[in-house]
């Protein structure tokens, strides 16, 4: 089942690059000389003549149609910017990270491996389909990737859904042909083109033998790689949120340095470390103000209710471009871009389903919250981990926030609601994975003890600033889950939601849980701290059908 | 409704470990994700919900970091020590263990002599005394 998944995917994926790779109709002629690109966050972006020729290519052409952060232009709406943009900043912060390597020792970077790397920045986010990390999150969801992602290739290293699909489009058949096009173009230049590293790359492994060069892959795959520089700052400057952040002193610090365990890694200095610092405050920041922001995740899961409705009515597909899907398959989504999403609203009539959804979100007409859960708003903080849970990016969790949405239409009593409007939504918490892989050089009489380098000792970034208590200040008072529904099933959806979270869960909501997201009257439930309540259910935990008994308790 | 996510599985095992008069484990993420990725390759039905990512120099688990946040969140663990070096349990890990969640796994069949056994790799390998 899982081989046979593989193949499947790359089956869909050789004939997705067939057409945005090697349909002869769209090739561009190969330019002759290098360009320059005006970016209005870093200025001027100098292009190889051949990353030009794959910049033109329709693979990447259709980023410009993919927003980098989803509808959160709806509520900022200077955030228009798209992934197309965001890919040229990486491949400028890749020769960025190479160059202010190079400087500070033995140029670790070749020309050739300079040349790949800057590919594999230009190819890195070629397989994102469209809102990013949206639609991700819904085909990372379905069968075929879940096998594929679970099976022996990718389980010891698993990639996200788009840098799988990145690593296949090129390791395609017809991008092979398009990089042997190149070479023979640009032999003057001596190019030479490295699928397989490449491949490798965006998914952040080395190839066999190479495993001791982490720090090629943290070019573009690492703790302070080029795409985290980018989009920290395009985010941050396209959603108005001011940020200073000191890269020069970045770039002045970095240096590959060798770890106890033989691997060659990216390293900073110590007295370097504060622009890392100003990097991981900002994706805070990030998180909680724009990708968290009530109304961007409302947006996001109208977004999910269309694709939800088209991948469940049998007689339904979307028209893509260069093929009709039904959205049963991931490599399905590949075919859409957000301008084919909101253009399928226009070739149906208005009475279809799915143009008044699409239209609600065009023209903002968005879910409103019912319930906010929080810290801040349940009676029983031990019963709140019961809801938080449904964070987990699982087929279950996901299955079960579903599941939920039925209930609660249920308790609402109205044919009228459907779970199609009605949406739970629990968001992960970010992740600072990266400053336990950031190592910080010291000298070597600093007492430091965590690795020796042959020159430096090494400590982890998490040494220097208190990242665990932005964390946990983070979750404690600014993290928020919701219920949400359309405006005039407010009142009836929050009542019914605390109803059903008591009664499913245990948990108890106070006031503050409707207050907070605006609701009339808000339904207070104190008191769940283990007791029976209602429906033969016992402290949330739902007994045993056929005897109405507790579940067994006994001693593993 | 009530399914078990890798919370639970967490949740389980560090009440196993917290049985054995554990007070602390490491906070090391290191030494944490590593622990848990080596009793997941030895038991992977029970951990058949966690992947590792191995793209920097120690394997790396979303669901791990996602499962410890939750339990950080839920006050059941807790991490508010001068340098954060270590997770202490509180009461409130074993009494959910018995209400809520052994019930949850016995229920979804989860393996928890299984669990019992990760609980003693790990509580040799994560104690922080």
């Amino acid at each position: 089942m899982t081989s046979s998944a593989l193949e499947q995917l790359r089956a869909d994926i050789e004939e997705f690059a067939a057409e945005y790779v090697g349909n002869a109709a769209y090739h561009p002629v190969l330019p002759p000389s290098a360009k320059i690109i005006h970016d209005p966050v870093w200025k001027t972006i100098r292009l190889w003549p051949w990353e030009v020729a794959v910049l033109n290519l329709p693979l990447l052409q259709r980023l410009r149609q993919i927003s980098q952060t989803s509808l959160t232009n709806y509520i900022f709406p200077g955030s228009t910017h798209t992934r197309f943009e965001h890919t040229l900043g990486v491949i400028h912060h890749a020769q960025r990270l190479i160059d202010a390597t190079n400087d500070g020792n033995a140029e670790p970077f070749s020309v050739d491996t300079t040349r790949n790397l800057r590919l594999a920045a230009l190819l890195h986010d070629c397989g994102h389909c469209c809102f990013s990390h949206l639609s991700e999150s819904i085909y990372e969801a379905y069968p075929d990737m879940r096998a594929v992602l679970g099976g022996d290739e990718y389980r010891e290293n698993r990639p996200k859904g788009h840098e799988l699909f990145s690593s296949l489009i090129v390791q395609s058949a017809a991008f092979r042909k398009f990089a042997k096009e190149l070479e023979a173009r640009y032999v003057e230049a001596g190019l030479k083109i490295d699928i397989d590293r490449i491949a490798n790359w965006v998914i952040g492994r080395s190839l066999p033998g190479e495993e001791d060069k982490v720090f090629e892959r943290q070019v573009i795959y690492g703790p302070f790689d080029a795409d985290k520089l980018d989009y920290i700052l395009r985010d941050s400057h396209y959603s108005g949120l001011p940020m200073g952040l000191d890269l020069d002193r970045l770039w002045a610090a970095c240096r590959e340095g060798r770890l106890e365990t033989g691997e060659r890694v990216l390293t900073l200095h110590q007295a370097s470390v504060a622009p890392l610092e100003q990097i991981l405050f900002s994706k805070t920041n990030l998180f909680s103000v724009v990708y968290q922001h009530p109304k961007v995740r409302a947006a996001e899961r109208m977004v999910e209710a269309v694709f939800e409705h088209i991948h469940n009515t049998e007689t339904e597909e979307i028209r893509g471009l260069g093929k009709t899907v039904r959205l049963q398959k991931a490599s399905d989504f590949l075919w859409i871009t957000d301008d084919v999403f909101f253009a399928e609203a226009i070739r149906r009539p208005q009475d279809d389903p799915v143009h008044k959804m699409i239209h609600a979100i065009r023209y903002r007409r968005m879910l409103v919250r019912a319930l906010t859960i929080s810290k801040d708003t349940v009676a029983d903080v031990t019963k709140y981990r019961r809801v938080r849970k449904l964070n987990n990016k699982t087929e279950s969790m996901s299955e079960e926030k579903r599941k939920l949405a039925a209930l609660i239409c249920k308790e609402v009593g109205d044919d009228r609601l459907t779970p199609a409007d009605v949406w739970i939504d629990i968001p992960g918490d970010p992740s600072y994975g990266e400053a336990d892989q950031t190592y910080v050089r010291l000298p070597i009489s600093s007492g430091a003890n965590t690795s020796t380098g042959k020159d430096h000792k090494f400590k982890t970034l998490s040494d220097f600033f208190p990242i665990n208590y932005w964390n946990e200040l983070f979750k404690n008072h600014r993290w928020r889950g919701h219920v949400f529904c359309p405006q005039e099933w407010q009142q009836k959806v929050h009542n019914a939601a605390v109803k059903v979270l008591e009664r499913v869960y245990g948990v108890g909501f106070n006031d503050l849980a409707g207050h907070l997201s605006h609701v009339p009257v808000p339904l207070v439930t104190g008191d769940c701290s283990g007791r029976p309540v209602a429906d033969g259910k016992m402290g949330g935990l739902v007994a045993e059908p056929e005897t109405g008994k507790a579940l067994t308790r006994e001693e593993p | 409704m009530n399914a078990v996510a890798p919370d639970d599985i967490v949740l389980g095992v560090l009440t196993l470990i917290s049985r054995k008069g554990t007070a602390k484990i490491t906070s090391d993420r290191r030494k944490l994700h590593s622990a848990f990725l080596v009793v997941s390759r030895k038991h992977p039905d029970l951990f058949r919900e966690f992947s590792f990512r191995a793209s920097g120099t120690f394997h790396e688990s979303d669901e791990l970091d996602q499962a410890l946040s939750n339990l950080d969140a839920a006050e059941m663990i807790k991490r508010y020590n001068g340098i954060a070096r270590y997770y202490s349990f509180t009461d409130d890990l074993e009494s959910e263990y018995v209400e809520y969640t052994r019930p949850l796994l016995e229920k979804a069949h989860c393996d928890l002599a299984a669990m019992k056994s990760v609980a003693e790799e790990l509580n040799a390998e994560l104690a922080y005394l």
